[in-house]
């Protein structure tokens, strides 16, 4: 039945809650084969979301269903998922191959040595280096993580910010393995807070803002969503009420506030056709611009706004 | 498997644990060699009380409870478990292992220096058999018990402490052998002790009442198979970091 069936993971209604905290609310989605990545500030859900997925814990509410099974009671599915988990914590007094050869013998795999000499060298480390774990670098053990999540050739692979601790060539050398492995069939799902990354993995995107699916998508339709939501921006100039003034005419923009004396803050949902008028607006009014700030570029206010679109 | 049990053993061995417990062990020898220079007629029944009160009450069982209630407990803590936790793995064979690992180190930490204390104090291979015996099967009882404890109690250590400490030290001891003693394991691990060495237990000039042989033996033997079951259903029902 595992063997067979599509990699694919069915979240319905999904919520998860800590006494008083919303962990996740109402999450509904379907992740298919291949590259996908849940994009979220930190503090969005991501991690929980990636537990319920892996069976690690149960939600409070919905279904979840990994190749048509509950993950956290089915043992085929435990055959066929890898995992790289946030924590950095790994087991003292152990060597890469000897870790990763634990999972692997744990998988159930017959030339366990020799599965746990490839994965190690896939993630671009030394099998033969006997140093025990707690001497490894951040970047190191994120890459130990990754080979034991990948030992057992797993169709699910499921790996929560398997970025972080990364060279800038680490990271685009483990995003080009992540693509690799995101054919096949095989279903991957990445977590991240960080917006670059996910364009370089150029994958489906789903988007967790305050334990809510704000968005999905693939990443250009996200990017265009994010590009085209309302800008908040102040301005600084010698006279802001005559800028004000000219703004309010020039139809680029649909509120404006005065802040402080010498500032305004202005809302904009053209931010392109606000950037063209803004220079000649103000050369035909004579006036110097002291400050352009955006407000709200951030990525968590990007998620709130996301969110908020979302909500009825 | 063999791997998982290497892992936990090495995980469990701490240079911190292991001075601790073998200087307690060294007090238990000079308390036992001082027994055999006292030159005390009554030398072997006074080394059991030793052993019932100082090995079986507080020595196994702190041992069993440092070593154990971290074998599982420890990965729960430090997000560790999830490289054991989402294997395809029967969660009895884990705890299994576990309870292995553990037993690897806490039987040579409470057998040597009991082992060692019999030979200084002169006593006979009866009692050498007797300790060992009892002091195992205290130990898988234990361990059994603690490991669990370990996996869903927060500060297990603490709250262990005070179980063994209150319980199975002073409330087992007082009421000798009688009443709430029978909910003890040190108290059927003392039967075993009493019986297999032919020497009644007192303590302060009471004597102990003791279970028969076999029914102490069948106790702790339950002990482990219901601690291996219930720590399996712990294991399988945790909510992994």
């Amino acid at each position: 039945m595992t063997e067979n069936g599509r990699a694919t993971i069915e979240i319905k209604n999904v919520a998860k809650w800590f006494g008083e905290v919303v962990a996740l609310s109402g999450i509904t989605a379907t992740i298919q084969p291949g590259l996908t990545s849940l994009l979220g500030p930190n503090g969005a859900g991501k991690s929980s979301m990636i537990r319920i997925i892996c069976g690690l814990t149960s939600p409070s509410q919905g279904t979840v269903r990994v190749i048509g099974q509950d993950p956290r009671t089915s043992v085929d599915i435990r055959k066929v998922i890898g995992l790289v988990p946030q924590q950095e914590r790994l087991p003292p007094g152990v060597n890469a191959l000897e870790f990763v050869a634990m999972a692997g013998a744990l998988q159930g795999l017959k030339d366990v040595r020799s599965a746990a000499r490839k994965a190690i060298e896939t993630v671009e480390l030394d099998p033969d280096d006997r140093r025990h774990l707690s001497s490894y670098s951040k970047g190191m053990r994120q890459r130990v993580k990754i080979a034991q999540a990948i030992v057992h050739d797993p169709r699910i692979l499921v790996l929560d910010e398997p970025l972080n601790g990364l060279d800038p060539r680490q990271r685009s050398r483990m995003a080009q393995l992540f693509i690799r492995l995101g054919t096949d069939d095989r279903c991957v799902l990445i977590s991240s807070h960080v917006l670059e990354e996910v364009q370089e993995l150029s994958s489906t995107v789903l988007v967790l803002a305050e334990g809510k699916l704000a968005a999905e998508g693939d990443f250009h339709a996200i990017r265009q969503l994010l590009d085209d939501r309302p800008h908040r921006i102040r301005l600084r100039c010698g006279d802001p009420l005559a800028l004000a003034s000219g703004l309010m005419g020039s139809g680029t923009v649909s509120a404006v506030q005065t802040s402080g004396d010498e500032a305004i803050v202005i809302d904009t949902s053209s931010v392109t056709s606000f950037r063209r008028r803004l220079p000649r607006l103000t050369q035909e009014l004579g006036l110097h611009l002291l400050e352009v700030a955006p407000l709200d570029d951030d990525l968590e206010s990007v998620f709130r706004y996301l969110v908020a679109r979302r909500s009825p | 498997m063999t791997s998982l049990y290497r892992i936990m053993l090495r995980t469990a061995v701490t240079r911190g644990r292991l001075l601790a417990f073998l200087a307690g062990g060294a007090l238990l020898d000079l308390i036992a060699y001082s027994i055999r220079v006292s030159d005390y007629a009554a030398r072997e029944n006074d080394l059991f009380t030793l052993f019932a009160l100082a090995a079986l009450a507080l020595y196994v069982p702190v041992i069993a409870l440092v070593f154990s209630t971290s074998s599982l407990g420890d990965l729960a803590q430090d997000g560790t478990l999830v490289y054991v936790w989402l294997r395809p793995v029967a969660r009895w064979k884990v705890v299994l292992v576990a309870l292995a690992a553990t037993l690897t180190v806490t039987l040579p930490l409470t057998l040597g220096p009991l082992w060692l204390g019999v030979w200084l104090a002169g006593a006979s291979w009866q009692a050498f058999w007797a300790i060992t015996v009892s002091t195992a099967l205290a130990n898988g009882a234990y361990i059994a018990l603690f490991t669990g404890f370990g996996l869903r109690v927060r500060h297990a250590l603490l709250v262990g402490l005070a179980y063994v400490v209150i319980w199975e030290a002073a409330v087992a001891t007082i009421s000798v052998g009688k009443g709430p003693a029978a909910i003890s394991i040190r108290h059927y691990a003392e039967s075993i002790l009493s019986h297999l060495s032919h020497q009644a237990l007192s303590v302060f000039g009471s004597a102990i009442d003791q279970a028969d042989l076999w029914p102490s033996v069948s106790v702790l033997v339950a002990v482990m198979l219901v601690g291996v079951v219930a720590t399996s259903i712990l294991l399988s029902r945790q909510d992994v970091a």
